[in-house]
């Protein structure tokens, strides 16, 4: 065994938090369980047949030939066809169907289970056909001439499209989810056979919370799963890794939830991420989210690691919250001279309140305070402590924080007019200061006023001014004067800078949606910043994922752009999204890097 | 003239035997064929003629094939109200009702059986919704949400369903001004939709005004012509009021107390 410098075993540490992981997972695992022996209301149905078709179009389940339907509550049904409507929650066998419960057969033309009501509608042939209904699982006893719905024996729209998976069986709880055995995935036009597949369509949110970064590209294969887990397979492309594999687990239970995940598995960069959010009451939440970077081939001793943890636990009041969170980071977990061994720590509490009303006026106001504890004893990269001010080394820095909002909603500003002429004004104010141990505190203030009238059902417009100033002032010094030289080009609209900038954006937004399966913005913005935005002086800010710019104020604006975005639908559960922006006399930056394309279910 | 006369004899006769009979006759789609009876989707059975033909819709000749479930039909009766010809198809049939006298000859209904309305099941039953109206009713549903002042200016925010198995970008939204963002959808009346707001991504999901995370907003489509519906979001996911937020696949950057993320390179740190 070797040691670290600091006298720990080397691989202790990842051993030691994923212990503490997997104890956790268990714990949420165990509460998920808990929750789910008292959650199972519906009936599990095991679903044979010569094939079993499903339509992700319509949510639907068709099968054909030597059907076979086993419910977990006895009941066995043999029937020529299967058809089930996954979000109205009932199915049909139809076609020679016999009925086996507690040891009696019934013979008859059709079964349909209506699963949210408890309903069993039977066609039954006995001498001459007749409609019988059970009630509550009550097989015994036949209700017969009960009017039924008048479309209940009528087979689930499948729609005019291939189905989306063949398979030979499925397992299917009622509202949660469908998991499909001896799979046929057509692929291409080629039928791709996969062990099982599993799809989720409960109303949980939790169970497809994620803990994946973002990749250009992503196909999710979920191979196992039930009402409270999903695990899965993803096969993801981005530009720094390219083609690589990736596995995620998720647990879902009534007070919580657990995401696991392994990014890229397949690449020697992994980050293995947990995120656990518990919530044993209404007041009371904690949350965390912990990530292990490992450098190592395959499953092999790391020869870089390192770890952050984020907790938060939050406690609701009458009219206000208060949330305590806490952050640990530890660069360096093996022995790797190549890594920092600093490990900073901070701690923040903060108070909110609730928005409240300022007396009768049309105003609300909400105010947030914050204490602050940030620590670092080896300091960063070998600069010393957290931050170097006067010849001092701080290794702790201490802050408070006081905010507040001001508001008001949507004022009409005209009055005794059609709904097509109306204009609304709305105004935000928010302001927060930051004092640091450290001789100097951070402003950030907002200022916003926007006027906004709808023409018609179809088409809005708004007009937004916004300012938003933001400093760092020292009591003592601070920022000095700098021209930055940057290959050879001088900045000297730079000079004035000493830590206060301001942004000023006019923004003119039009919207149509003349009807909602397509609908369309322009936004056109005009950016006057200081410091002055100059080619080449600020990092161009990149566009996420999302297309959208990430930090709300950034430094070198392009000072004109205008982004047009089109949205339609292209199937029934298929959007596109079209996005583009250009900006004006900005350098050579004029067309956004790329077309932002996104389809959407 | 002696030779075509046998002929049209002959061709008449023919089609009498393979064309289906006139009379009374209805569409159904099949849900099952045995032990004398057809049964239709309509939940009705119908007694069969001892010699039933059996015809392809498409080309009116007899086929081998007997009514399979899902089968379309074009059922027809003898003047005893069995059924004495079926044409069957793959696909749906131009809608025909049963004739007003063909209801005698309807299988089905004992005699109703007395007994008061069964109750539910209550674990199972939508426990706030009891749905009064007639649903499948495309309705235009518009959402319009008021969102937090401290939502950058350049942040969309989507809708998030449970429809789409809680896609976070699913259905994207409109800014009407600084605080107000609004979109429209058709749904079905009868349609129990569940959502949530997001900026895009579950880690920017909206959350309670204490601060919790929220349950699923849930809204019953009604059958009126039109609905808006008002929402307001207090605050999201990601607000770092405490100035710390989680995102996956990075390594925290080092303290910086200074609140500009992209300085140019070689700017002196701050000093006295």
């Amino acid at each position: 065994m070797s040691f670290a410098a600091d006298g720990e075993p080397q691989g202790a540490m990842p051993r030691r938090l994923f212990t503490i992981a997997l104890f956790l997972l268990l714990l949420v695992a165990a509460r998920a369980g808990a929750s789910a022996t008292s959650m199972a209301i519906d009936p599990l149905i095991h679903l044979s047949a010569d094939r079993v078709s499903f339509s992700f179009d319509r949510y639907t389940i068709d099968a054909r030939g030597h059907v076979v339907v086993t419910t977990s509550n006895g009941l066995v049904i043999h029937g020529q066809t299967f058809s089930m409507d996954l979000k109205l929650d009932r199915y049909l066998v139809a076609g020679h169907v016999t009925l086996q419960a507690g040891g009696h057969t019934q013979h008859g033309a059709a079964v349909s289970a209506y699963l949210q009501y408890d309903r069993l509608y039977v066609v039954p042939i006995t001498g001459e056909p007749d409609r019988w209904t059970f009630i509550n699982n009550d097989l015994t006893k036949p209700y017969k001439g009960l009017i039924m719905p008048g479309d209940v024996f009528y087979f689930a729209d499948f729609g005019p499209k291939r189905p989306f998976l063949t398979a030979r069986s499925a397992v299917i709880r009622p509202l949660h989810y469908v998991r499909f055995n001896n799979v046929r995935l057509p692929v291409f036009g080629a039928p791709l056979p996969l062990p099982t597949y599993y799809l989720n369509f409960s109303a949980d949110p939790n169970l497809v919370q994620n803990s994946l970064s973002g990749a250009t590209y992503d196909l999710t294969y979920n191979f196992a799963g039930n009402e409270h887990s999903i695990s899965a397979l993803h096969l993801r492309y981005d530009s720094l890794n390219k083609g690589y594999m990736s596995f995620e687990q998720h647990l879902s239970g009534r007070n919580g939830y657990a995401v696991v995940s392994l990014n890229p598995a397949t690449r020697p960069e992994k980050y293995w991420n947990t995120v656990l959010d518990y919530q044993p009451n209404q007041r009371l939440s904690i949350r965390t989210f912990t990530q292990l970077y490992t450098d190592q081939s395959w499953l092999h001793t790391p020869s870089a690691a390192a770890q952050w943890s984020v907790a938060t636990l939050t406690y609701a009041l009458p009219k206000s919250f208060v949330q305590l969170t806490g952050f640990q980071t530890n660069y360096r977990l093996v022995d790797s001279p190549a890594e920092s061994k600093n490990h900073p720590t901070y701690l923040q509490f903060t108070a909110t309140t609730f928005p409240h009303q300022v007396g009768k006026l049309p105003l609300y106001e909400s105010m947030n305070w914050g204490l602050g504890f940030n620590h670092d004893s080896y300091g960063a990269y070998g600069i010393g402590g957290l931050q170097k001010f006067g010849g001092y080394e701080y290794t702790t820095i201490w802050n408070h924080t006081l905010g507040f909002t001001l508001y008001t909603p949507s004022l009409r500003l005209t009055h005794h007019v059609p709904a097509a002429k109306m204009y609304y004004f709305n105004a935000s104010f928010t302001h927060s200061r930051q004092y640091f141990s450290v001789p100097h505190f951070t402003d950030v203030q907002t200022t916003s006023a926007s006027i906004s009238r709808q023409f018609s059902t179809s088409l809005g417009a708004y007009l937004n001014y916004q300012v938003q100033n933001v400093g760092d002032i020292y009591k003592v010094g601070g920022y000095s004067a700098y021209t930055p030289v940057i290959n050879g080009v001088s900045y000297p609209s730079f000079a004035a800078f000493r830590g206060i900038a301001t942004f000023r954006t006019l923004a003119l937004g039009i919207n149509g949606s003349p009807d909602p399966a397509f609908n369309w913005t322009i936004l056109a913005r005009v950016h006057r910043d200081f410091p002055k935005p100059e080619i080449g002086l600020f990092t161009f800010t990149p566009y996420n994922v999302l297309g959208n710019i990430t930090p709300p104020a950034q430094l070198g604006e392009p000072p004109y752009d205008i982004t047009a975005d089109v949205r339609f639908r292209v199937a029934r559960h298929l959007n596109l999204e079209i996005q583009r922006s250009y900006f004006f006399h900005y350098g050579t930056i004029n067309w956004s890097p790329t077309f932002f394309v996104q389809f959407t279910p | 003239m002696k030779r075509i006369f046998p002929l049209l004899v002959l061709s008449a006769l023919l089609l009498a035997a393979v064309a289906p009979p006139s009379g009374l006759q209805m569409t159904g789609q099949v849900l099952d064929f045995e032990r004398g009876y057809i049964f239709l989707t309509t939940g009705d059975a119908f007694r069969l003629a001892d010699r039933v033909r059996i015809l392809d819709a498409k080309t009116l000749k007899p086929t081998a094939r007997t009514p399979e479930p899902r089968d379309f039909a074009r059922i027809f009766f003898d003047d005893f109200g069995k059924v004495s010809a079926i044409e069957l198809s793959g696909a749906p049939l131009p809608i025909e009702a049963p004739p007003a006298g063909i209801e005698k000859f309807v299988v089905a209904l004992s005699t109703p059986y007395s007994l008061p309305t069964p109750t539910p099941n209550p674990n199972a039953k939508p426990d706030r919704f009891h749905p009064h109206f007639t649903p499948g009713k495309i309705v235009a549903v518009t959402f319009t949400v008021q969102v937090p002042p401290n939502t950058p200016m350049n942040a969309q925010v989507y809708i998030t369903t449970d429809a789409s198995n809680w896609n976070p970008q699913a259905i994207l939204m409109h800014r009407i001004d600084a605080l107000h963002f609004r979109v429209t959808r058709k749904l079905a009346s009868g349609t129990d939709f569940r959502y949530l707001y997001t900026r895009g991504s579950l880690q920017t999901v909206e959350r309670a005004e204490n601060g919790m995370a929220r349950k699923p907003r849930r809204l019953l489509i009604s059958d009126a012509d039109a609905r808006a519906v008002g929402d307001i979001v207090y605050r999201w996911a990601d607000d770092s009021s405490n100035g710390i937020t989680a995102q996956p696949n990075a390594i925290p950057t080092q303290f910086n107390p200074a609140p500009f993320p992209n300085l140019p390179p070689g700017v002196p740190t701050p000093h006295p």
